[in-house]
Parts: C-alpha cells; sequence; structure tokens
C-alpha cells in the first residue's frame, strides 16, 4: 500500500521526454482527428493504432491513452459547435452545449468543458490508483440482475432529462429500445429484423445513427431556415466563461466527478450512463430546471466532467483485469498485446513502471488536453463564422467518409441518410432524438440480462429481489417513479413544456 | 512517426501512378500492395496476428500487405466478400476456425463454400482454448468436475463467447462426450463472459488462451486443461482433456482455434506458391515464433495441400459436434 | 407556431400514425420468430413486447392529437432534403467504384446545389479545395481504404 511510492515512479516513468512527447503528440492528434464531425473516438483510435506499432512499449501504450482523451474531447467539441455528438457520452452535451454555441456562447461552454474534464479525469485517476483493485472487486459483483435494475433506472431517469411533452419523450425511448433489438439475437443466434442484409446481422451502428438524427437533420434545418441567419451565429460574446458561468458550473463539476468516477467502474455501459446520470441530476437539483435545453452551463458542466472521470475509471477493469469496458477499450488491449504486454492482473506484478507510468501520464495527459485546447477555443469559435453554404458541405462530407471508414463500406452512409431523414421528420413532429439515443445503447443490455438473469434462475422471477443491489435499485427506481408521477411534479412539468410549446 | 511518414510518402505514391498499373500479371505479382481480409474489428485476437503475418510479408514481398477489417454477421460478411473478391491474388482472407469449420456447419444460408470458394494456402497457427473454473468451485480436475456436475444435475452454468463461437462449441462438445449437463449462457463477448465466471455468476467456460491464462497465473481462475491435443507452450504443466479424464472417455476430445491464410478461388497459381513460401519463411522466425507461443500457440506452416485437408476434416468435426448438441441452423 | 383552429394537432396526429404503424409492423414481423414464454423468452418476445408498446404509445399521441389543439407542421425543405441525401447515397455507392477523389466532388458538388445561388466557381472550387484536404487527412494521413482514382481494369 505504497500509493505515493508508485506514484513517483509513475511520474519518473511519465515525465521522461520521449513520454512527455509522445503524450503531447497523441493528445494533439486525437485532439485534431476527433474534432472532425464524424470521426469519434473509437474511429480516430483505430486509424491511429497503426501509427504506434513501432515505438517503445511505454510510448506507444501513453500515445494511445493520449489519442484516447484527445479524441474523447475532440467529440465534444463538434458536439458543441455542430450538434454532431460522436459518440454516445456527448449526445447529451449537444443539448446544452449547441443551444450555447447558438447563443454565442460556445468559448464559455467549450472552456467549462475543458476544465471540467481536468478536475474529473484527474480526481478519477486518483481514485483509480488508491481504490483500483477494490472498485474491480465491487464491479464483479455486478450480476445479470442487478445490471438490469440499473439499466432500467437508467432509462427512468432518460425521461427524466429530455424536455418537451412526457409522453413523446417516453416514445422516443421506446423507439430507441425498438430499434436496439435489429440484428442477430445472442441468446439464439436468430437473425432479427435485419431484411436480409449481413450487414444488420450486428445491429445498426450508432455512430452513423447519431450523425444522422443529429448531425445530418440538423443540416436541413438550417438549410430551410437560410433566410433567418442560415444558423451561423451573429454575436459571439467573450470567449472565456463569466464569473456567473463559474459559479453555477463548479458544484456541477464536483457532482460529475463523483458519479462519473464511480459509474466508469462498471463493465458495459457504466461510462455511458454516467453523463446521463450527470444531466438528470443537473437538472434534478437547478433552482430553476426550465434552463436546460436552452444553454444551462451545468448541462455542460456535468456531464462533460462525469464522462471524463468515467473515462479514467474505466481504465480500472482493463488495468486490474484485463477486462475492456468499451470498444475504445477493447482497441488498448488490441495494442497491448501487439507490443507484447498481456493486460490485467499480471501487470502490475510484471511491469510496474508501465502501469504505475500510465496512470501518472493520464494527469499529464488531461493537463496537456487543457493546454492544447484553451488556445484552440478562439479557432474553434471562428469556424462558427464561416459562411454556412461553405461549412456544411465540410461536415457533410467528414460524416460520409468517416461512416464508410467504420466498415469500408458504404452501407453506413446509407444507415446516415435514412436516419438524416427521420431526423428532419422528427424535428418536425416536436420529438427530441436523445431519449432515443439512449433507448438505443440501452435496451439491447436490458433485454439480454434480463434474459440471462432468468436463465441464471431457472425462470425464477424472484432473481431480481434476491439480489441485494438489484432489489437496492429497483427499490430507487420506484421512489423515483412516485415523484415523476406524483401530481405536484407533474404540475412543474407541465409549467415547463408549456413554454415550450408557446 | 516514421512509419506515419513511409505511409504518407507510400499512399502518395500509389495515388500518383494509380492508374494505368492495375493490370494483373502473376509473372510480375507484386505490382501494387496486397491486401488481407480480416472478418473481424482491429484490435482482436485475429486481427493482430493477421497484423504480425502482414508486417512479415510486407518485408519478404517488397510491397505493402494492408490488413482490411471488414467485420459484420460473426465473420460472414468479410468471409463472403473475400469469396467473391476478384482472384488477381491482392486479395487474401485471414481465415479460422470459424470461417472454415463452425459457420459452414450451422448458417442456413451460406454466400460462400468454404472448400469451392476459396483457394487455400498456408496453415498458419492453432491456439487452445483452456477450461478454466470459476475459483471457488470444489473442484481440481476434470474428473472432479464431471463427478461435481453429475452429482449436481442443472446447477452448473458455463459462459462462452456467443452462439457457434469455439468457446461455446468446446462446451457443446465436452457436455456430449462427458455425458454430463450444464446450461449454456452466451456474452457478447470473451471480456464480458470471463468477468462472469470470475464474478461466479457462471462457474466454467472454455476461454481462448492468452486472454484467460493471465486469470489463472493470479489466481482468479483455476485451469482444470487445454482443448488441444498437445499440452501448450505456454503453460506445459496443465494437461490436455483427453489426458485429464481418467473416469470418463474423452479422448478424441479437441476445440482449437486455428488461423490459415486462402485466396479467392481462382487465383494464380504462382501467387499461392510465392505467398506459401513467403509466410513458411516467415514462420521460422524466432519473433514471430515467440509471438504466437506467448499467446499460448504453436506455429503451423506446411504446404495448401495440408490446409485443404485440415479444413475438410474440421467441417467434418464441427458438424458432428453441432448436429449432436442439436443446435438449430440460424 | 400557430395552433389550428379545429381544435386538433396535426403534428402529435402525424407523429402518432408514424409511430403506431411501426409498432404495429415490427410487432408483426417479430411475430416471425419464436416467441417463447415470459420465463423462456425466444428471440421474438422481447422484440414484440417492444414494438407493441411503441404502438401503443402512438395510438396515444394519435388520441391526445385529435382532442386538443396544437402546433401543425411547418414547410419541409424538400430541395436541400433530396440534393443532401441524395448526395450521401451517390457518395456511398460510388466511392468503391469510382474512388475517393471522384466522389468527394460529386457530394460536395450536388449537395451545394442546395444553395442554388452559389456561383459553379465557387461551387466548383469549395469541392476541389474539400477533396483535396480531405485526401491529405484521410487517405495520406489516415490512411483509410478507399482507393483514389477508379480502376481501370480490362
Amino acid at each position: 500500500m505504497d500509493l505515493f511510492g508508485n506514484i513517483a515512479m509513475g511520474l519518473g516513468v511519465a515525465v521522461q521526454p520521449i513520454n512527455i512527447g509522445f503524450c503531447f503528440i497523441g493528445a494533439l492528434l486525437g485532439t485534431v482527428i476527433g474534432v472532425l464531425p464524424g470521426v469519434g473516438p473509437t474511429a480516430t483510435m483505430a486509424l491511429l493504432l497503426p501509427l504506434t506499432f513501432g515505438l517503445p512499449t511505454e510510448a506507444s501504450i501513453i500515445m494511445l491513452a493520449g489519442i484516447y482523451y484527445g479524441a474523447q474531447y475532440g467529440g465534444s467539441t463538434t458536439a458543441i459547435l455542430l450538434n454532431l455528438p460522436g459518440e454516445t457520452s456527448s449526445v447529451v452535451t449537444t443539448l446544452d452545449g449547441h443551444q450555447m454555441a447558438r447563443q454565442g456562447r460556445a468559448g464559455a461552454a467549450l472552456a467549462i468543458a475543458a476544465i471540467g474534464s481536468l478536475v474529473g479525469g484527474s480526481v478519477a485517476t486518483l481514485v483509480l490508483a488508491a481504490f483500483g483493485p477494490l472498485l474491480t472487486r465491487a464491479a464483479l459483483s455486478f450480476s445479470a440482475p442487478d445490471y438490469f435494475a440499473l439499466i432500467l433506472f437508467g432509462l427512468l431517469v432518460s425521461i427524466i432529462l429530455a424536455h418537451g411533452s412526457l409522453l413523446k419523450s417516453v416514445t422516443m425511448v421506446v423507439a430507441g429500445i425498438a430499434l436496439g433489438t435489429i440484428g442477430v439475437d445472442i441468446n439464439t443466434g436468430q437473425f432479427r429484423m435485419t431484411f436480409g442484409t449481413m450487414e444488420l446481422a450486428e445491429g445498426i451502428n450508432f455512430v452513423p445513427l447519431a450523425m444522422g438524427l443529429f448531425g445530418i437533420a440538423d443540416i436541413l434545418r438550417n438549410l430551410e431556415n437560410r433566410g433567418s441567419g442560415m444558423g451561423t451565429v451573429s454575436v459571439i460574446s467573450s470567449l472565456w466563461p463569466s464569473r456567473d458561468d463559474i459559479r453555477r458550473s463548479w458544484p456541477a463539476i464536483l457532482r460529475g466527478t463523483g458519479l462519473g468516477s464511480l459509474l466508469g467502474v462498471l463493465p458495459g455501459g457504466g461510462a455511458t450512463l454516467a453523463s446521463f446520470a450527470s444531466y438528470s441530476l443537473e437538472k434534478k437539483v437547478a433552482a430553476d430546471p426550465a434552463r436546460f435545453g436552452k444553454g444551462a452551463i451545468e448541462g455542460v458542466a456535468g456531464p462533460e466532467t462525469a464522462n471524463n472521470a468515467a473515462a479514467q475509471t474505466s481504465f480500472v477493469p482493463l488495468l486490474t483485469l484485463g477486462l475492456p469496458t468499451n470498444a475504445v477499450m477493447a482497441l488498448l488491449v488490441g495494442a497491448f498485446i501487439i507490443q507484447g504486454v498481456q493486460p490485467g492482473p499480471m501487470m502490475l506484478k510484471q511491469q510496474p513502471g508501465l502501469f504505475w507510468g500510465l496512470i501518472a501520464s493520464m494527469w499529464i495527459g488531461n493537463l496537456m488536453l487543457v493546454v492544447i485546447n484553451l488556445p484552440l477555443i478562439g479557432l474553434w469559435v471562428k469556424l462558427l463564422r464561416v459562411r454556412y453554404e461553405f461549412l456544411f458541405p465540410a461536415v457533410l462530407l467528414f460524416c460520409a467518409i468517416g461512416a464508410y471508414s467504420l466498415h469500408n463500406s458504404g452501407f453506413d452512409i446509407l444507415v446516415m441518410a435514412v436516419f438524416g431523414a427521420v431526423g428532419y421528420l422528427l424535428i418536425k413532429l416536436g420529438c427530441e432524438p436523445t431519449p432515443l439515443l439512449l433507448g438505443f445503447v440501452l435496451g439491447p443490455m436490458l433485454e439480454e440480462n434480463l434474459r440471462r438473469s432468468l436463465m441464471l434462475s431457472r425462470g425464477s422471477l424472484m432473481t431480481f429481489i434476491e439480489h441485494p443491489i438489484s432489489l437496492t435499485i429497483l427499490i430507487a427506481f420506484a421512489l423515483t417513479l412516485v415523484t415523476v408521477v406524483r401530481p405536484s411534479m407533474r404540475r412543474k412539468r407541465d409549467i415547463a413544456f408549456a413554454e415550450e410549446e408557446t | 512517426m516514421l512509419r506515419f511518414v513511409r505511409h504518407a510518402i507510400m499512399a502518395a505514391l500509389v495515388a500518383g501512378v494509380g492508374i494505368g498499373m492495375s493490370c494483373a500479371h502473376a509473372d510480375n505479382w507484386p505490382s501494387r500492395n496486397v491486401s488481407i481480409i480480416v472478418p473481424y474489428s482491429a484490435g482482436g485476437a485475429t486481427d493482430i496476428l493477421a497484423r504480425k503475418i502482414a508486417e512479415g510479408l510486407t518485408n519478404e514481398l517488397g510491397r505493402t500487405v494492408i490488413v482490411d477489417n471488414r467485420a459484420g454477421a460473426g465473420g460472414i460478411l468479410g468471409t463472403t466478400l473475400a469469396a467473391n473478391a476478384k482472384p488477381d491474388g491482392y486479395t487474401l482472407f485471414f481465415g479460422q476456425v470459424s470461417s472454415h469449420g463452425i459457420v459452414p456447419n450451422l448458417a442456413a444460408s451460406l454466400k460462400y463454400d468454404p472448400v469451392k470458394s476459396f483457394e487455400p494456402i498456408i496453415f498458419i497457427a492453432s491456439i487452445p482454448n483452456i477450461l478454466v473454473v470459476n475459483k471457488d468451485l470444489p473442484v481440481n480436475s476434470v474428473d472432479e468436475l464431471i463427478a461435481y456436475a453429475k452429482a449436481n444435475p442443472d446447477k452448473l452454468n458455463y459462459a462462452s463467447s456467443g452462439i457457434g463461437a469455439s468457446t461455446h462449441l468446446s462446451g457443446e462438445m465436452f457436455k456430449s462426450q462427458a455425458g454430463i449437463s450444464m446450461t449454456h449462457i452466451p456474452f457478447p463477448g470473451s471480456a464480458q463472459a470471463i468477468t462472469s465466471v470470475m464474478g461466479g455468476q457462471t462457474q466454467i467456460m472454455f476461454d481462448n488462451m492468452p486472454s484467460a491464462y493471465q486469470h489463472v497465473l493470479s489466481g482468479g481462475l483455476k485451469a482444470l486443461a487445454v482443448t488441444t491435443k498437445n499440452r501448450s507452450p505456454a503453460a506445459p504443466d496443465i494437461p490436455t482433456v483427453a489426458e485429464a479424464a481418467t473416469k470418463a472417455d474423452l479422448s478424441k476430445f479437441e476445440a482449437t482455434s486455428w488461423f490459415g491464410l486462402f485466396a479467392p478461388a481462382g487465383t494464380p497459381a504462382e501467387v499461392i506458391t510465392r505467398v506459401n513460401t513467403s509466410v513458411n519463411d516467415l514462420l521460422k522466425k524466432p519473433e514471430i515464433i515467440k509471438f504466437i507461443n506467448d499467446g499460448g500457440g504453436v506455429t503451423e506452416g506446411g504446404t495448401p495441400e495440408e490446409l485443404a485437408k485440415h479444413v475438410t476434416a474440421e467441417l467434418a468435426k464441427w458438424k458432428v459436434v453441432i448436429n449432436d448438441a442439436g443446435i438449430p441452423k440460424q | 407556431m400557430p395552433p389550428s383552429r379545429s381544435g386538433s394537432c396535426p403534428q402529435d396526429i402525424i407523429a402518432g400514425i408514424f409511430f403506431l404503424v411501426i409498432g404495429l409492423a415490427g410487432m408483426w414481423n417479430s411475430f416471425s420468430y419464436p416467441i417463447g414464454t415470459a420465463l423462456q423468452m425466444g428471440p421474438g418476445y422481447f422484440p414484440a413486447l417492444v414494438f407493441g408498446l411503441l404502438a401503443a404509445l402512438g395510438l396515444a399521441i394519435l388520441v391526445k392529437g385529435l382532442l386538443a389543439a396544437g402546433p401543425g407542421i411547418q414547410g419541409w425543405a424538400w430541395r436541400p432534403t433530396l440534393l443532401v441525401l441524395g448526395g450521401l447515397v451517390l457518395f456511398a455507392v460510388l466511392a468503391p467504384v469510382l474512388g475517393f477523389v471522384l466522389s468527394c466532388m460529386l457530394l460536395t458538388t450536388v449537395a451545394t446545389l442546395a444553395v442554388p445561388e452559389m456561383p459553379w466557381r465557387t461551387r466548383l472550387g469549395l469541392a476541389a479545395a474539400l477533396t483535396g484536404f480531405c485526401w491529405l487527412i484521410f487517405i495520406a494521413g489516415l490512411g483509410v481504404l478507399i482507393p483514389s482514382w477508379p480502376e481501370l481494369l480490362p
């Protein structure tokens, strides 16, 4: 339990000039590629992975981790500026972040996102270093019924976070779950609703779905409104957050750090839930929830912090067990193995320098992100002044190439085009697509864990009550449901969305 | 960064002279980049091995050999693409136990034929699966596991990385040959499956060797046996299933993850010979042998005919397992 | 948005019908797979449930739309929709055949037709500039596997 000695050793590795250099290159490349609309963290990592093959082990892993944070932050940048979420966790950032950009406050949103990421990332890294093994044990004790309860709770929460008609929000969540059932059923191997195409066998890919519903639909809406300002921002206020912004943001950043650090550890979907949960929490505790969805800075600060904190702690299962919790982590496992290192329980014993060096480089990487990105904010914000008829073809082209590069095939572009049309229709119908995306991500996990629970319990529904974690979450679910349905709450909501509709 | 620059220059050159040099003749092959289709996404076990081989082939052939990841439909998408690719020697295929052993017996309609659509080039490597159990399960050998399963019917669950994966069919093969019952719990990937074994939600798994073995070393899991005919060089103290079972006849038990290089049917014989020779040389290099041994596997090599024979044997073997287990065709 | 006079909400009516139709179609499709029972779910059970719920919610929105006044649907921008989505479809289909450079030029040119007053010189200049920029990043830099030019094979 010599935490400080270990961290000192790690810092010794991380501050070697070669490692600092590659950490910087990684963070920079990650930011630059990740900021291209349509190219999210997973695609960025997959595309840049071969660059690291020829490097020394430590440098290569540190550079990849740098690419990861850079891409993660780059994804938030496009979410704020262009309403284009590159991955699940930046979907909620579009809600208030893009509204802020439309009001000319993109600079403040980007700066707060960077600062929140730094705080969340640094604290979560400390959590990772100090409690890694303990957190791992906790994560291992999560069984199928517990996941089922947690995901059910997450879906309920996603309804709270939406603004607008409650009925339509619920419908969008259910529509998302329905879309998620497309693809091979993992329990039987049955092809479901694939319309005879091999490409749909693994389901609709998240990236073209999100780019279509948000990015392409947004382009269509802006082209429609061309007469009135063409979607460009007329006035850009200060690049930096105001005192009021900071006063509102810091409690959100603290809450986001805690929430993100905890949820990030869960294998499978924890990091996804973190940003959604943080947004809902901020909306719940806010004095005036009606501001959310219209450019509330807490709605950027909380989720962005939670998202980055979760990104750090999602290294816990990878480093201590060798278990990747998401697609990006799976790519990192590949990178480790190519370097001849098997990530997992033996890594800490066999390669302590690499282990602690990577952890220490997370601080350095997060710091570098801020160093790289704060000066770039001015540049990104200027992008918004580019005339829209020049900007939108560029966005479209990046999205098309990004979608193509996912599977080296045009199929994902077609998916993106279809959901572009659907997204435009949903705007016209007054339906907000965010809950749909959460339903889409969580739906398959809901079904999988429900069916797995029942298989493991040989068909007994009591399994959900017999597992203490599941029981606790289900009770919380019931209590939340009561507060949502309670008349006083409903009145508050009605006022909120009456404003929305007038 | 050097590699990046080289890549960029190479790409620029290819783009510049892209038109007009596409005519394929086997005598001056390779006159442009060769791609190996890998039917799984970047970073996975198959992809990593393919990248190692591609890197080595690039040096041997003097032309860049690219890994082209075409993931989808559990590998069927990429395999079908490769089967229908132009047989000009510029598209090769990284086949494995799934594409050329299991899937053809499991899928109701396939747009490729594992034998007729491909020219075998060379058998590359075999990697064992390893039978691991939760550390609190009161069994320490294959015999004890079989006895425990018989004493506690309907209690054991085994995890797999999905329907039709070798991790699933190894379990089915074990069930039918040992005459025991356990419930199959499929997961969407190996990582989640092994997590559930460690957490005790499921008790048993036949996982791929490299990822599972380190949990054995760290005490998180108990290893009972490897699924190959011979012991693994990475873990010579773990017996094979056939050796370990003294009270049940498991002498025919063998389930290996294997990899081989193929080309679309009709690819010129000169190309096949050239690639076969190059990869045979490659498989003798200490660096490659160490890489494959570290992953628990052994290098294979040999002639195209040997790979063809292996494919035929594998197709027949998995057909029996799938019929015995009564898994419906999809 | 001006509410319609008739005491109904066209937006909700269309939304309701949209989800109702998708829900029913999905439910019908789910019944073609084995359903199983609640405790032994087949592959069709969960989708049937979810699409059924979607249909019910669509019905609820439809009923609400028929009863309460609300906003209508405002003008749909057909020209940009067709050009932008058409450009994407062309790119998806033609990229492996025409190669990177020509299909990028094509997508940009078709999409900018949504802005009819843009002069052709600007349009083509923009297409060339964006194509060059993307070629440097994606093909030269990142090695995305799209051939740069069409393959002129016999």
